[in-house]
C-alpha cells in the first residue's frame, strides 16, 4: 500500500511538473530560451569578400538591421533565419512622438557572427545550400530576387528597399557596407577606353536608359518575363571590345545556355558599345580567372561587383573635407547610430573598401548599377 | 482502497485546477497607464491607447498618419497588459500625477529621463521593454520659408564645422550637473525673433527656477542668433500652447519633434514650416516611481 501511495504521488507530482513545463512553453508558444547556434553563409569567391569583412557586415547587419526594418528600408520574412532578433519595435507617430523605451535586455545575441564558406559557382553554392551544407546564401538582392522567383523552394530572409530617400545612417549602412557598386574593370594602359565609357555611362543615367534597362532586364524579369537576347552592334572596321561574362550573377552577369549574349550587363554593354562606337563580344571565363583572363589580354573587360562610389569619393577629399563631411553625418545621426558608425569604421577602411580588392594596374569605370546583399534561404514548406 | 482512489481523484483535480490555474493568469488583465506631454493635436488619448494595444495584442504593423508603424511593444514576460493614456499639459503636471498614483509611467526621452533620475531619489526608469525609436527634432515656423530657408542654411554650417555636435556632447550627451545659462548676442537694429520655450524637456527644452532658459535648444538658438545675425527673445510657454503661440503670432519659431523623418513634410498645409533636423533621438524612457 505504501509503495502504491508513493508510486502514485511521484508520478503526480512528475507529471505536474511537466505540465508546468508545458503550459510555460508549450501552450503560451514560446520557444525555450537558447541562444541559436551560430548560421553558416556560402558566398561567391568572385565577390572578394574577406573573411573579417563578413564578420563586420554580419555584424553591422545585426546590430544595424532592426533600426533599417522598423524605418522602413528592409523587410523581413517571417522565421527568416537571418533576421534580425525580435522584440525590439516602436511606435506611432505623432506630432508630438510618442512613447518608447530601452530595448530589451538580451536582444542581441552574442559572438554570434557565423562563419563564411566560399564557392566558385552559383551551382556549387546553391547545391551547398539545398544540401543542407550552409544556411544560407549571401548574394546580391537582384540575383536573390532572380532566385527566388525562379526556385519555389528558396525564399529571402530580408529585403531592403533601395528606391526611397535614406537618412544618413541608412545611406551609410546601405551604400557603405551592405551594397556594392558594379562597374567595368579595364587595365591601366586602356584608361582612354575607360574614360569613353564613362561618358557613355553618363549619358546613360541623364537620359534614364540605365533606369530602362534595369527595368526591363531585372525588374520585368523578375516579375515572370523571359530573358530576352540582347543584340550587340556591328560597327564596321570599328574597335572590337572584348568583355569577361561568368554567368554567376543572373539576371546581371547571365550566360545563356545557348550562348546568345542576355542579361542586364551584357545590354549595357551593347549600348555603350553603341555610343561609343565599337564592336562588343562577349567570352565566356570561370570567375576565378576574370583577373588573369585582363591582365593576359585574352579581354578588355570585366564586370567588376565590388567598387563603391562612396569609397571612392571620400577617398578624393582632404582630410579637412573627411572630417567635415563626418561631423556633418555625424550631426545627422543619433547617438547609438553614431557609436555603431565609428565602431564599425575601426574595422573596416570605408576609404580603401572599394579598391581594395582591384588587381594590380587596373582601373575601374564609374558605376553602372548598385546593389546590396541578402540573405537567402532555403524556403520551409508552405512559406514563401 | 476507495478511500485512497478519492484522495487520488482529489490530488488529481488540485493539480489540474492549479496547472490550468498558471496558465490562465498569463491571461488576467493588468492596466498600465502612461503619460505623456502633448498637445492633443490629432489624436485622443483613446485612440492612441487603442493603437498601441491593438499593435500589441498581433504585433501588426499598422498605418498611422499613412506612415507604417512597427508597433509591438514587449511586456513583462509573466504579465498581459492594457496601456491606457493620458496626456499632459507639462512635464510638471506629468509628475505630479506620477507622484499621485494616477499614471504608473512618464514618457519622455532619454536624456530627460536622465536628467531627472540623477535629481530624484524617488524615481526609477520603467519596467517596460520597448525598441528605441528615431525620433527627430526640428524647429517649426508660421508662414516664413524665408526664415526657415536661413535656419537652414546655419544648421547646415554648423552641422559641418561640428559646432552642432559639440553643442550636443556638452549639453545632452555629457551634460553638468549645473546647467550654467546661455549668453545672447544683440545686434543693433537687426530683427527679433521670438522663440517659445516650454522648460518641459530638461536638458534639452529647459527652463531655470527663476524663468531664464538654458540648455541644448538656448545653446542652439544663440548660436543662430549670432550666425544669422538676429536678435533672440525668448518666451516661456506652456507645452499645450506651443502650436498656438505660434500660428497666432506669440512666437517665430517653436520646438518640434516627429517620428519618422522620411515621412515628415517640412512645408506643411496648416502653414507650419519645420526646418531641417537638429537632433536625433535613440530612446524613449518610461520613468516610474520607485515602490
Amino acid at each position: 500500500m505504501k509503495k502504491l501511495v508513493f508510486l502514485t504521488l511521484s508520478v503526480l507530482i512528475a507529471l505536474s511538473l511537466a505540465l508546468c513545463a508545458f503550459a510555460e512553453n508549450g501552450l503560451t508558444g514560446e520557444p525555450p530560451e537558447a541562444p541559436p547556434p551560430a548560421k553558416t553563409a556560402g558566398t561567391l569567391s568572385l565577390l572578394n569578400m574577406t573573411e573579417e569583412e563578413y564578420a563586420v557586415f554580419v555584424e553591422a547587419r545585426m546590430r544595424a538591421g532592426d533600426r533599417m526594418i522598423r524605418e522602413g528600408y528592409a523587410e523581413v520574412q517571417e522565421g527568416a533565419l537571418n533576421a534580425p532578433p525580435e522584440g525590439e519595435p516602436p511606435q506611432g507617430e505623432s506630432p508630438e512622438g510618442a512613447p518608447q523605451g530601452e530595448p530589451p535586455k538580451g536582444a542581441m545575441p552574442k559572438g554570434d557572427r557565423g562563419k563564411v564558406v566560399y564557392y566558385d559557382t552559383l551551382d556549387a553554392l546553391l547545391m551547398a545550400l539545398n544540401a543542407g551544407n550552409i544556411d544560407s546564401i549571401e548574394i546580391f538582392q537582384s540575383v536573390a530576387r532572380y532566385l527566388c522567383a525562379t526556385n519555389d523552394n528558396l525564399r529571402m530572409g530580408v529585403s531592403y528597399d533601395t528606391d526611397g530617400t535614406m537618412n544618413a545612417f541608412a545611406r551609410l549602412i546601405q551604400g557603405g557596407i551592405n551594397g556594392n557598386d558594379f562597374a567595368f574593370l579595364m587595365l591601366e594602359d586602356h584608361v582612354a577606353l575607360r574614360d569613353e565609357f564613362n561618358a557613355a555611362i553618363a549619358d546613360m543615367k541623364a537620359d534614364g536608359t540605365l533606369d530602362r534597362l534595369v527595368r526591363e532586364q531585372i525588374d520585368d524579369l523578375i516579375d515572370g518575363g523571359e530573358i530576352s537576347p540582347v543584340e550587340l552592334p556591328r560597327f564596321d572596321g570599328a574597335e572590337t571590345i572584348r568583355v569577361a561574362v561568368t554567368g554567376a550573377l543572373p539576371p546581371m552577369d547571365y550566360v545563356a545556355a545557348d550562348g546568345t549574349p542576355a542579361g542586364f550587363n551584357t545590354a549595357v554593354l551593347a549600348e555603350i558599345g553603341r555610343r561609343t562606337g565599337k564592336n562588343i563580344e562577349l567570352a565566356v571565363v570561370d570567375s576565378l580567372g576574370r583577373a588573369a583572363a585582363l591582365a593576359s589580354g585574352t579581354v578588355d573587360a570585366v564586370f567588376w561587383t565590388r567598387t563603391s562610389d562612396t569609397a571612392r569619393e571620400i577617398a578624393a577629399m582632404t582630410e579637412a573635407e573627411q572630417e567635415s563631411t563626418a561631423a556633418a553625418l555625424e550631426a545627422d545621426m543619433t547617438e547609438e547610430e553614431v557609436r555603431l558608425i565609428r565602431s564599425l569604421g575601426e574595422r573596416i577602411d570605408f576609404a580603401a573598401y572599394g579598391t581594395s580588392d582591384m588587381p594590380e594596374g587596373t582601373v575601374t569605370t564609374d558605376s553602372y548599377f548598385s546593389d546590396v546583399f541578402v540573405p537567402v534561404e532555403l524556403a520551409v514548406s508552405g512559406q514563401q | 482502497m476507495k478511500k485512497f482512489i478519492s484522495l487520488l481523484m482529489a490530488l488529481i483535480m488540485v493539480f489540474i485546477v492549479a496547472v490550468s490555474a498558471h496558465s490562465q493568469s498569463a491571461l488576467a488583465e493588468r492596466v498600465y497607464v502612461r503619460g505623456e506631454i502633448r498637445e492633443a493635436i490629432d489624436m485622443t488619448e483613446d485612440q492612441l491607447a487603442a493603437i498601441m494595444n491593438e499593435s500589441f495584442k498581433n504585433g501588426r504593423n499598422l498605418k498611422l498618419y499613412d506612415m507604417p508603424v512597427h508597433a509591438v511593444l514587449v511586456p513583462p514576460a509573466d504579465d498581459d497588459f492594457r496601456l491606457e493614456t493620458r496626456f499632459f499639459g507639462s512635464l510638471t503636471e506629468m509628475l505630479l500625477a506620477l507622484d499621485a498614483g494616477l499614471i504608473d509611467g512618464a514618457c519622455m526621452p532619454e536624456f530627460t529621463a536622465k536628467y531627472l533620475l540623477a535629481r530624484n531619489d524617488d524615481l526609477r526608469a520603467g519596467m517596460f521593454e520597448f525598441g528605441n525609436v528615431r525620433e527627430s527634432y526640428y524647429l517649426g515656423f508660421y508662414n516664413n520659408a524665408e526664415l526657415r530657408d536661413r535656419v537652414n542654411e546655419a544648421l547646415s554650417a554648423m552641422k559641418a564645422d561640428g559646432t552642432l555636435y559639440a553643442l550636443r556632447e556638452e549639453y545632452l550627451t555629457a551634460f553638468a550637473a549645473d546647467l550654467a545659462p546661455v549668453a545672447f548676442e544683440t545686434f543693433e537694429g537687426a530683427q527679433t525673433i521670438r522663440v517659445a520655450v516650454t522648460g518641459d524637456l530638461p536638458p534639452m527644452d529647459y527652463v531655470e527656477e527663476d524663468g531664464s532658459p538654458a540648455g541644448f535648444n538656448t545653446a542652439l538658438l544663440s548660436e543662430l542668433g549670432k550666425r544669422l545675425e538676429v536678435n533672440i527673445e525668448i518666451l516661456n510657454v506652456e507645452s499645450s500652447a506651443r502650436t498656438i503661440s505660434l500660428t497666432t503670432g506669440v512666437a517665430d519659431v517653436i520646438f518640434w519633434y516627429l517620428y519618422g523623418e522620411n515621412y515628415v513634410v517640412t512645408d506643411r498645409e496648416d502653414g507650419i514650416q519645420l526646418s531641417d533636423p537638429y537632433y536625433h533621438l535613440d530612446n524613449w524612457f518610461y520613468i516610474e516611481k520607485k515602490d
